[in-house]
């Protein structure tokens, strides 16, 4: 790995990673990324592939670091790879594009901590395929879903899009994530998972 | 799905012991609540606002390291030259198709008029079923999701139909409005397939189908209804009139 795995130690990274630290964000990528596209091209992926796999991993480390148990046992470096391995492994074990599946990658992470990362893996799954639909929602159903994560008040929310009450909020909100749920459903990727870790 | 305010209190760990194990035991036996649950996490859930951040700022760095690579290889490479022109001529090919579509918009913004739903209330009362007669109400007061809501309660309806349609296109779902219009069309024995035939061409036109829009629009033309000026206007403005 080099003298700039020296940089900054595994800490420093993770709370880097919790604070959008820019220069943390590129020394990971520019320290991890080639080594994971190597991974996975080698497995048959794609660079693109790759980059899916870089940012789900991102994206697990960075809700775990913001777990109220979080506590790190293991070098970032060995911990960013377990993810991402076990990530390609679960993307990929349905397509035949890696025939031997196996949870052996998880075992340097403590065995607690394991069951949070699996379900920090599905929920980031369902994060970016939110992400990837969310775009073909209307535009008032983007509103609605932008002031919910606004925290903002239902009443409010009815005044400012025009609706009648806030029953009237919640049957449009759920009117917007069903319609949301069923493209998801739909995705390869989303049918890729098993049953167990299909929401 | 349950109202979504129990998922936020689960969430802030604000719920009560007892509607917490009832919501905990309906996650478990409930599949499509518990799928729903996902989804709002993934959604309206906790720092998911911070969470979409972050991949931005991923991408954002992607970009940067994939631009300097591709400068840094186009000097060592002569078949990088060769992509490099296939790179500007899809960019150039990009540039005049976003060129014509944004004509299209033009086109569309200039002759797009929001219909007023009293005119057709008026014209056509004795027929309407209750869920068009609140989808009308719903359109005038520009809250075109729940119009659409109640015209599909009555989905053989044909005003409900097109004042639907009407408002997908308020709402920039410009192919599924044409569904709707279609429909209207083909039934044939109506008031409203002028109507129809006008807004779907519209549709065709914002979506950037050319072919489609012209056909239609010359259709438009060729017949005396109340749309001939403009559909002539609009295929002039396309050099096909």
């Amino acid at each position: 790995m080099g003298e700039e795995e020296n940089i900054f130690s595994s800490i420093e990274i993770l709370e880097g990673i919790k604070k959008h630290d820019r220069e943390i964000l590129n020394f990971v990528y520019e320290t991890y990324f080639n080594q994971l596209a190597d991974f996975v091209t080698k497995r048959r992926g794609t660079e693109s592939d790759a980059w899916d796999i870089f940012q789900d991993t991102m994206g697990v480390i960075y809700d775990y670091v913001h777990q109220k148990e979080f506590n790190l046992e293991v070098p970032f470096q060995a911990f960013f790879f377990t993810v991402a391995q076990k990530l390609w492994f679960k993307h990929y074990h349905k397509s035949q594009k890696v025939s031997n599946f196996t949870n052996e990658t998880m075992d340097l992470i403590p065995y607690e901590s394991n069951e949070m990362l699996r379900e920090l893996m599905r929920q980031q799954i369902m994060t970016r395929l939110s992400l990837k639909y969310m775009k073909k929602l209307s535009p008032n159903c983007l509103k609605l879903i932008k002031f919910s994560n606004m925290d903002m008040d239902t009443s409010l929310i009815a005044k400012k899009l025009n609706y009648l009450s806030n029953q009237a909020v919640y049957n449009q909100r759920r009117k917007c994530l069903r319609k949301l749920l069923n493209w998801i459903k739909q995705d390869p990727e989303y049918q890729n998972l098993t049953d167990y870790e299909r929401p | 799905m349950k109202d979504l305010e129990k998922f936020k209190k689960y969430i802030s760990g604000e719920l009560e012991e007892g509607d917490l194990w009832e919501f905990k035991k309906s996650l478990e036996v409930d599949a499509s609540l518990a799928a729903e649950f996902e989804l709002f996490k993934s959604t309206i859930g906790s720092h998911i606002n911070k969470k979409h951040q972050l991949m931005n700022e991923l991408n954002d760095i992607r970009q940067r390291h994939s631009r300097g690579r591709q400068i840094s290889i186009s000097w060592k490479r002569i078949s990088a030259i060769a992509a490099g022109v296939v790179i500007l001529l899809s960019i150039g090919i990009g540039l005049i198709k976003m060129q014509h579509n944004t004509s299209y918009q033009a086109l569309y913004d200039q002759f797009f008029i929001a219909e007023s739903a009293s005119f057709n209330v008026r014209s056509a009362t004795n027929s309407l079923e209750q869920p068009v007669l609140d989808g009308m109400q719903f359109y005038e007061l520009h809250n075109y999701d729940a119009a659409i809501e109640m015209f599909e309660k009555a989905p053989n309806n044909l005003m409900g139909k097109l004042y639907s349609g009407l408002s997908m296109m308020e709402l920039g779902e410009f192919e599924e409005a044409t569904i709707k219009f279609e429909a209207i069309i083909k039934h044939n024995d109506n008031l409203f397939v002028d109507q129809a035939e006008w807004y779907q061409s519209l549709c065709q036109l914002r979506i950037g189908n050319r072919s489609n829009a012209i056909e239609s629009l010359q259709r438009i033309a060729d017949d005396n209804g109340v749309y001939k000026t403009k559909a002539i206007k609009i295929l002039k403005e396309l050099n096909e009139y």
